[in-house]
C-alpha cells in the first residue's frame, strides 16, 4: 500500500498552496483592515439578528397609527414608519431576511454549482459540454433580469427569492469549480492515486475538493455580498419579501413615497443594506488577499 | 476575422437554445395552471379556454417549444394578454429610453473611473488609492435604489435642481431630456464607475512592470509618454472586458434605475408585465434582454483586435 505514502505529501502540499492552515489565513486574515471592519459588522449583525426578540425594542409588526411617520425620538429611536411601526425593530428583524436570504441562496449556488462543476471538470467529454454549456445559457441573462425572470414565474416570496437568487449564482461557482479540477486532473498526485486503486468519488473529495476550496470561499463570500443586495432589490420591487414580515428592501420601497414629509424612512433600511453589503465585500477582498496573494492588487 | 466571426457565432447557437428553453419554460414554471394565474379570478370557462387556446397552451410540450422558437427566430413574440400590443413593438417603443441611460451611464462611468483608476495605478498606497479603493468598494455595494432615492432627496427635495420623476425625450428638448437624465444616469453608472476603476488601476499596476515598460523608460520617454502611449493601451484590453460584463449588470440596474425615476423603458416594461402576470410580455422581454447581452459582449470580443495588434483571430 505504498499509493498513500506518495499521495500525500503531494497532496498536502497542493492543499496548503492552495488554502493556508486556518491560523495562518486567519492571522492575514486580520491583518486587513478593511477585512477586521466587515468582520466585526458581520458578527454585530450575526448577534444582532439572533438576538433579535430581546434587541427590538418593539414588536415589528404591530400598527399603532396614532404614532404615525414619528421622527426620531426618545420613544423611536429611528422614527416610526406610515403604519406606526418602530423602525428599528423592523430593522432588527429585517437582518434576520438579509442574512437568511445571503447564507442560504448562496448555500443553493454552492451546493450545485461546485457538484455541476466537479462532475464537469472530472470526467470530461460530453457530460462537460452538455454541463457547461447550460451554464453559458444561464450566464446569458443578466443577474438581475434572470431572478426577476424565476420570481416572476415561481411567484413573490422569500422561499422564491431565495431560490431564484440561488439559481442565478450557480453558473459563477461551477465555472470556478470546473477551472480548478481542470488544473488538478492531470497532476501526478491524483495519477498515482488512481494507480493506488481509489474510486472516483474518493479522489475527487480527498484529493481534489481540498484544492478548490480557496477561490470557492472567496467567491462565496463576495455571493453573499451580491445575494443580499439582490434580496433587497427584489422586495424594493415588491417580488421578495411580503408584507408584513420586515424586510430592508420592502421598507425603502415603503419610504420613497414619503421621501418630502418624512426622510428618516428611507435613510436607516438603506444604509443597513450599504453597510451589510459592503462589510461582506470587504471580507471577500480580505479572504482573497489572505488565501491567494497571487491575485492581490 | 470574418472566420473567427462565423466561429463565434457558431458557438453561440447552443448558448441560445439555452437561453430559449429557460424563457420558454418561464410559463411553465408557475404552480398551477398559467391560465388561472394570468386571468386571476377574473377568468370565466371560456375566456380561459380562449386564452389557452391562443396561447397553444392546449398542445403537447414539444409542439408548443417549436412553435413559439420558430416564431421568436422570426422576431414574433406574441402579443401582450393585457393590451393586445405586439410584444416586439411594445419593447422597440421603450428601447430608445433605456439605450439613452444605458449610454450616459456608461460615459459618466469612463469618464470617472479611467482617470481615477489610473491616479491610483500611479499612486499606489497613497491616500488618494485608499481613497479610490474604499471610494470603489463602497460604488460596488451601494444599492442602486438607496442612491436614487439619496439623489432624489438632496437633488430634487431639498435643493430643487433637478427633477425627481419623469422622461423628456433629449430629441424635443435637449435641456430638459438632459435634466431628466442627471440623476437616473448617476444612479446606474455608479456601480459600473467602481468596477471600471478597479480593473484600470490593476491592469495598470500589471503592465507598469512589464519589460517593454521598462525599456521604454529606459530610452528616455517622458514618464506620462510611457503612461499613455504604452502601458494604458496593453492595460484597457482586460478594462473592455468588464465594461463588456458589466453590460448585463446594467440591464438589471436599468430596470430598478427606470422603476424608481418612473421611466418609459424596457426595464419598467419587464417589472410592469410581472405585475400584471404577462407573460407572453414577460417572456419577450426576458428573452431580448438576454439577446442583448450575448450581443454586446460579442461585440467585446471583436473590440479586442482593434485595441491589441497582437491579436488575431485567424
Amino acid at each position: 500500500m505504498s499509493t498513500p505514502a506518495i499521495a500525500r505529501p503531494l497532496e498536502l502540499a497542493v492543499s496548503r498552496a492552495a488554502a493556508p492552515r486556518a491560523p495562518v489565513f486567519l492571522g492575514r486574515l486580520l491583518r486587513g483592515h478593511l477585512a477586521k471592519v466587515g468582520l466585526a459588522v458581520i458578527a454585530a449583525l450575526v448577534v444582532g439578528a439572533a438576538l433579535a426578540p430581546s434587541l427590538a425594542p418593539h414588536d415589528p409588526v404591530e400598527q399603532r397609527l396614532e404614532r404615525m411617520l414619528e421622527p426620531p425620538g426618545r420613544a423611536h429611536l429611528l422614527g416610526t414608519d406610515d403604519l406606526g411601526r418602530d423602525i428599528l425593530s423592523r430593522l432588527v428583524y429585517g437582518a434576520r431576511v438579509s442574512l437568511l436570504v445571503g447564507l442560504l441562496s448562496v448555500g443553493i449556488s454552492l451546493v450545485v454549482g461546485v457538484s455541476l462543476g466537479l462532475v464537469a471538470g472530472y470526467r470530461g467529454g460530453w457530460i462537460d459540454e452538455v454541463v457547461m454549456r447550460a451554464m453559458d445559457g444561464l450566464l446569458a441573462f443578466p443577474a438581475l433580469v434572470l431572478a426577476l425572470a424565476i420570481t416572476a414565474a415561481l411567484g413573490p416570496s422569500l422561499r422564491n427569492a431565495m431560490i431564484a437568487i440561488g439559481i442565478v449564482g450557480i453558473p459563477g461557482f461551477a465555472r470556478l469549480v470546473r477551472g480548478q479540477v481542470l488544473s488538478l486532473r492531470g497532476q501526478e498526485f491524483i495519477e498515482a492515486a488512481r494507480a493506488g486503486g481509489l474510486g472516483d468519488v474518493r479522489i475527487v473529495l480527498r484529493h481534489i475538493v481540498p484544492g478548490t476550496l480557496a477561490p470557492i470561499i472567496v467567491h462565496a463570500s463576495l455571493r453573499v455580498a451580491f445575494a443580499v443586495l439582490a434580496e433587497a432589490g427584489l422586495s424594493f420591487l415588491g417580488l421578495g419579501v411580503q408584507p408584513p414580515t420586515p424586510s430592508w428592501g420592502a421598507m425603502l420601497s415603503a419610504g420613497r413615497e414619503y421621501l418630502e414629509t418624512a426622510p428618516w424612512l428611507c435613510m436607516a433600511p438603506g444604509a443597513a443594506i450599504f453597510v451589510t453589503t459592503l462589510s461582506f465585500n470587504f471580507v471577500g477582498d480580505g479572504l482573497r488577499d489572505a488565501l491567494d496573494p497571487r491575485l492581490r492588487t | 476575422m470574418l472566420p473567427y466571426l462565423l466561429r463565434r457565432l457558431a458557438t453561440m447557437v447552443p448558448v441560445l437554445l439555452v437561453v430559449s428553453v429557460v424563457v420558454f419554460s418561464l410559463i411553465h414554471l408557475t404552480p398551477g395552471d398559467p391560465v388561472a394565474i394570468m386571468l386571476r379570478e377574473e377568468s370565466d370557462p371560456a375566456t380561459a379556454a380562449a386564452l389557452r387556446a391562443a396561447l397553444g397552451l392546449d398542445r403537447p410540450l414539444p409542439v408548443q417549444y417549436l412553435t413559439w422558437l420558430g416564431r421568436a427566430a422570426r422576431g414574433e413574440l406574441g402579443r401582450s394578454i393585457r393590451t393586445n400590443q405586439p410584444v416586439t413593438q411594445a419593447i422597440l417603443e421603450r428601447l430608445p429610453v433605456t439605450l439613452t441611460l444605458a449610454a450616459a451611464a456608461t460615459l459618466l462611468a469612463l469618464a470617472v473611473a479611467l482617470p481615477a483608476g489610473i491616479v491610483s495605478a500611479v499612486r499606489r498606497n497613497s491616500l488618494a488609492d485608499v481613497a479610490g479603493t474604499v471610494a470603489a468598494l463602497s460604488g460596488v455595494s451601494l444599492p442602486n435604489f438607496w442612491l436614487a432615492i439619496l439623489l432624489i432627496f438632496v437633488f430634487s427635495v431639498t435643493l430643487g435642481w433637478l427633477p425627481p420623476l419623469g422622461w423628456v425625450s433629449p430629441v424635443r428638448d435637449p435641456w430638459g431630456g438632459l435634466r431628466s437624465l442627471v440623476l437616473p444616469a448617476v444612479t446606474l453608472g455608479t456601480a459600473m464607475t467602481a468596477v471600471v476603476m478597479r480593473m484600470t488601476r490593476s491592469s495598470l499596476l500589471e503592465v507598469l512592470q512589464l519589460d517593454f515598460v521598462r525599456t521604454a523608460r529606459a530610452k528616455g520617454l517622458r514618464e506620462g509618454r510611457v503612461l499613455l502611449r504604452h502601458a494604458l493601451r496593453n492595460a484597457l484590453i482586460p478594462v473592455v472586458t468588464v465594461v463588456g460584463l458589466q453590460a448585463g449588470a446594467l440591464l438589471g440596474g436599468a430596470i430598478i434605475t427606470e422603476t424608481v425615476f418612473a421611466l418609459p423603458g424596457v426595464g419598467r416594461l419587464l417589472v410592469d408585465a410581472i405585475f400584471q402576470r404577462d407573460f407572453p410580455l414577460v417572456q419577450g422581454v426576458v428573452l431580448f434582454l438576454a439577446l442583448n447581452f450575448l450581443l454586446v459582449n460579442l461585440v467585446v470580443d471583436l473590440a479586442y483586435a482593434v485595441l491589441d495588434p497582437r491579436i488575431r483571430y485567424d
